[in-house]
C-alpha cells in the first residue's frame, strides 16, 4: 500500500485527538519519532572567584527517514576562558596552596556528531560517530547500540559499544623542557578508549520503571593532562614537572535509575539515580541524584534537583611530592583528589502546543549551584580546603517538534 | 452506549482475559455515565440543566480535552460540526410523521452555536436556557479508542473492539493478518458493500441508515445541519479508515454534513474512505 502524506487537516484532528486522555498511551505504544525535532541549548558555567567560565552552545536536529529510521546531527561549541588550577604546594607555614595557570586562556571546542537509528518491531539498532576539535585536542569516536524489547515491551535489553581515538598537542606548555619524557618530539600524544554497555530496563507497573546498566571502559595511551604539573619539595625545578599517570585505565560503572509517576500529584514524577564507579587508579565514586518533575498548569513544569557526589583519591595523588619519592606515577590534579560535591538546582519548563507550524515548542531555563569540598567526601579522609571551590551553571534551551 | 458493543481479543490466560474485559466494561460504563444525554445523572445532563441559569459547571480534564476536540472539529468543518446542535432533535424525533414547521425551526436555531459556549480549563457554561451540549458524535468513537488503549496497556496485542458499528483494532490477529471487517449496504443492512482486512487503526461510519425517519416516503437522516436546522441530504453513508476511531468518526460526520460537497472534500484529504452517494453509487477509496 502506498504511503500518502497526511493532509494537514487530518494531522490537526489527530493531534487534537491525541490530547484526549486514554489515547496517549496508544501513541507511545509504537514508534513516536515520526516528527522533526530541533533543539538549541545555551549553558553558562562559572566557578567561584571568577576562576573559570564556560559558555556552551548546542544545537541538534533529528529527522525521520522513511518509516523506520531516524537520523540526527548534533553540534556543540564550548568557549572556555579563565585560569585553571595547575599545581599545589606548601607555603612557608606548611599550609598547602593552590596555584593557577598564570595566563588567562580562551579556548574554543567544536564538536559534531551524528547518529542513525533503525527501528524494528521489537527493538532498535543505532550507529553513530563524532569528531571534536579544539586547538590542542582532537577526538574522533564511533559507537553502536542495540535494544531489544521483550515481554510485550515491558522489558528492554540495551547493548552498546564505542571507541574513541584522541590526539593531544599541547600549546604554550608550562612543562619544564628538561623533563626527559617531555622532549619536543613527544609533544603529540594519543589516547584510545573503548567502552561497553549492558543494560536492562523494566516496566514495573503503570507508574514505575527501573533501569540498570553496567559499563566497562578501557583507556590506553597518554592519560595525563599537559597543563597540570607537580611540585617536588627540595627540587630546584619547583613546579616544573608535568604529572605522570599510568598508561592505561580500567573502569567499571553501575548505574540504576528509578522513575515513578504520581497520578495524584498532577502526574508528577520522581527520578532517583544511583551510580557506583570504580577504576584501577584507585578511585571509587558514588553519585546519588534525586529530581522531582512537577507539572503545574498551562504546560508549565518545575523540576527541583539534588545531587551528591563523592570520590576517594587516586593511589598516586598527593598535593605535592618529596624529592626522594621514587614512584613512577604521580599527580596533583585536584580531580584525582578525594572530595565530595553537593549540588542543587531548579529548572522551569514551559510547553506550547501547535504554534504555527511547530507542533510542540518547549522552553527551559535552569540554575544549579555546586559546592565542591574535600570534607564532603564519604567517610572523609581529607579535610583540607585547598581544592575547595564552588560554581554555578545556568542553562536555557528551546526545543521544537515539527 | 445504547448500541451493540463487541470486544474480541487474545489473552495469555483466562484470568488476564477476565481482568482486561472487566477494566474495559468499567471504563466504557464510566464514559457513558458521564457523557450520555439520555441519563439524567450524567455530567452532560447536568451542564444542560444549568444552561441559562447563571451557574457554571465544574469540569475535569477529560471533558476539557473533549471540548478542545469539539472546537477543532467545529473549525475544520466550517462550523458544521457543532456539539450544540443536538437541540434540533426536539424537532426531528424518530416517531414523528410530519415535518416540523419553519417557525419551530427558526425558534430553535438561536440556541445553536459553539461560539456561544463559555468554557475554561475548569468550568463550562451554556448562556441560554434551552441550549444543549451533546458529545454524541464523539464519545462513542472515543470510547473505542480508550478501550483499545486500555487493552494494549495490559499487554493485549491482538484484538478488535466494535462499538455500535465503529471498529477499532487493538492489534492484528496472532498470525499477523488483519481482522476481517465489512461495511454494510446503507439500504440493505444484511448485505455488505466492502469487505477487507484491517491490521491497525479504526473504521468509523456515518450515514442516514443508522437512525432516520420516513416522512411522506422521504428519508430524513439524523444528521442535522446546525445552520439550516434541516437534516442533510446528499450522501447516504460515509466510512473512513484512520488511526484513531474518534478521528475516523468525525471525518465521516463532517463529510455527511457537507452533503453533496462531502465527496470532493474527502478526495482532497487523501484519506481511506468509502462513500455511498444518494444515487446508490459507491465510491471506494479504501486502498
Amino acid at each position: 500500500m502506498k504511503k500518502i502524506k497526511k493532509h494537514p487537516l487530518i494531522s490537526r484532528l489527530s493531534l487534537a485527538a491525541l490530547a484526549l486522555p486514554g489515547l496517549m498511551q496508544d501513541a507511545s505504544a509504537g514508534r513516536v519519532e515520526e516528527t522533526y525535532n530541533a533543539d538549541f541549548q545555551y549553558g553558562k558555567y562559572a566557578e567561584s572567584d571568577n576562576r573559570m567560565k564556560v559558555d556552551i552552545f548546542e544545537g541538534a536536529i533529528s529527522a525521520p527517514i522513511g518509516k523506520s529510521m531516524t537520523a540526527s546531527i548534533n553540534l556543540v561549541r564550548d568557549v572556555i576562558s579563565g585560569a585553571s588550577p595547575m599545581y599545589t604546594r606548601p607555603d612557608a607555614k606548611g599550609n598547602i596552596k593552590q596555584f593557577l595557570s598564570g595566563a588567562s586562556i580562551t579556548e574554543q571546542r567544536d564538536a559534531i556528531s551524528s547518529n542513525l537509528t533503525y527501528f524494528f518491531d521489537k527493538g532498535a539498532l543505532g550507529v553513530g560517530g563524532g569528531f571534536s576539535r579544539e586547538n590542542d585536542y582532537t577526538s574522533r569516536y564511533v559507537n553502536t547500540n542495540a535494544s531489544i524489547d521483550l515481554n510485550n515491551k515491558l522489558t528492554t535489553l540495551n547493548f552498546g559499544a564505542s571507541g574513541a581515538f584522541d590526539i593531544v598537542e599541547p600549546t604554550n606548555r608550562v612543562i619544564n623542557e628538561s623533563d626527559a619524557e617531555d622532549s619536543p618530539s613527544s609533544a603529540i600524544r594519543s589516547k584510545t578508549s573503548q567502552q561497553y554497555l549492558l543494560g536492562v530496563s523494566q516496566v514495573i507497573d503503570k507508574e514505575s520503571i527501573v533501569q540498570s546498566n553496567i559499563t566497562f571502559g578501557y583507556q590506553t595511551g597518554y592519560l595525563g593532562d599537559p597543563y597540570k604539573s607537580v611540585f617536588f619539595i627540595g627540587d630546584r625545578g619547583g613546579a616544573g614537572h608535568s604529572d605522570i599517570r599510568p598508561g592505561e585505565k580500567f573502569q567499571w560503572a553501575w548505574l540504576t535509575q528509578y522513575v515513578r509517576h504520581f497520578q495524584q500529584f498532577n502526574s508528577a514524577a520522581l527520578h532517583a539515580d544511583y551510580r557506583f564507579y570504580t577504576d584501577d587508579w584507585g578511585i571509587n565514586a558514588h553519585t546519588l541524584e534525586l529530581s522531582w518533575h512537577q507539572p503545574i498548569a498551562d504546560g508549565w513544569q518545575v523540576i527541583p534537583r539534588f545531587r551528591y557526589y563523592s570520590q576517594d583519591r587516586a593511589d598516586f595523588y598527593q598535593p605535592y611530592f618529596e624529592k626522594g619519592d621514587q614512584s613512577s606515577v604521580y599527580s596533583s590534579d585536584y580531580r584525582l583528589d578525594g572530595f565530595g560535591t553537593l549540588s542543587g538546582g531548579i529548572k522551569f519548563a514551559k510547553e506550547f502546543k501547535q504554534v504555527k507550524n511547530v507542533e510542540q515548542l518547549k522552553l527551559q531555563a535552569g540554575f544549579e549551584y555546586y559546592d565542591h569540598k574535600s570534607s564532603y567526601e564519604l567517610g572523609g579522609n581529607g579535610n583540607h580546603g585547598f581544592n575547595d571551590f564552588n560554581y554555578y551553571l545556568l542553562t536555557a534551551s528551546v526545543s521544537m517538534k515539527f | 452506549m445504547g448500541s451493540p458493543c463487541q470486544l474480541q481479543f487474545y489473552a495469555d490466560s483466562p484470568q488476564q482475559a477476565e481482568a482486561v474485559n472487566i477494566s474495559v466494561v468499567k471504563r466504557i460504563a464510566q464514559l457513558e455515565q458521564r457523557y450520555s444525554r439520555y441519563r439524567e445523572d450524567s455530567l452532560i445532563s447536568h451542564i444542560n440543566r444549568n444552561a441559562g441559569t447563571g451557574v457554571e459547571t465544574q469540569i475535569d480534564t477529560e471533558t476539557v480535552a473533549l471540548l478542545h476536540y469539539s472546537e477543532q472539529c467545529y473549525q475544520e468543518s466550517g462550523h458544521l460540526f457543532d456539539v450544540t446542535s443536538g437541540v434540533l432533535r426536539r424537532l426531528w424525533h424518530f416517531d414523528q410523521t410530519q415535518l416540523p414547521g419553519a417557525r419551530d425551526i427558526q425558534a430553535v436555531l438561536p440556541l445553536i452555536g459553539w461560539e456561544k459556549v463559555q468554557w475554561t480549563d475548569t468550568t463550562i457554561y451554556l448562556p441560554q436556557i434551552g441550549m444543549e451540549l451533546d458529545f454524541g458524535g464523539i464519545v462513542k468513537e472515543y470510547a473505542a479508542d480508550v478501550a483499545a488503549g486500555l487493552c494494549q496497556q495490559q499487554g493485549i496485542n491482538s484484538g478488535i473492539i466494535e462499538l455500535g458499528g465503529d471498529v477499532r483494532i487493538i492489534g492484528p490477529l496472532p498470525d499477523g493478518r488483519g481482522w476481517p471487517v465489512a461495511i454494510r449496504d446503507p439500504r440493505q443492512p444484511d448485505k455488505t458493500v466492502a469487505e477487507f482486512e484491517l491490521k491497525s487503526g479504526a473504521l468509523a461510519s456515518s450515514g442516514d441508515y443508522e437512525r432516520f425517519q420516513l416522512i411522506d416516503g422521504i428519508r430524513y437522516s439524523h444528521i442535522l445541519n446546525p445552520k439550516t436546522g434541516w437534516p442533510v441530504a446528499g450522501l447516504r453513508a460515509v466510512s473512513i479508515v484512520a488511526e484513531q476511531c474518534v478521528v475516523a468518526g468525525s471525518l465521516a460526520t463532517i463529510a455527511m454534513l457537507q452533503a453533496n460537497a462531502g465527496l470532493g472534500w474527502l478526495q482532497k484529504l487523501h484519506v481511506a474512505f468509502l462513500c455511498c452517494k444518494n444515487s446508490g453509487q459507491i465510491v471506494n477509496k479504501l486502498t
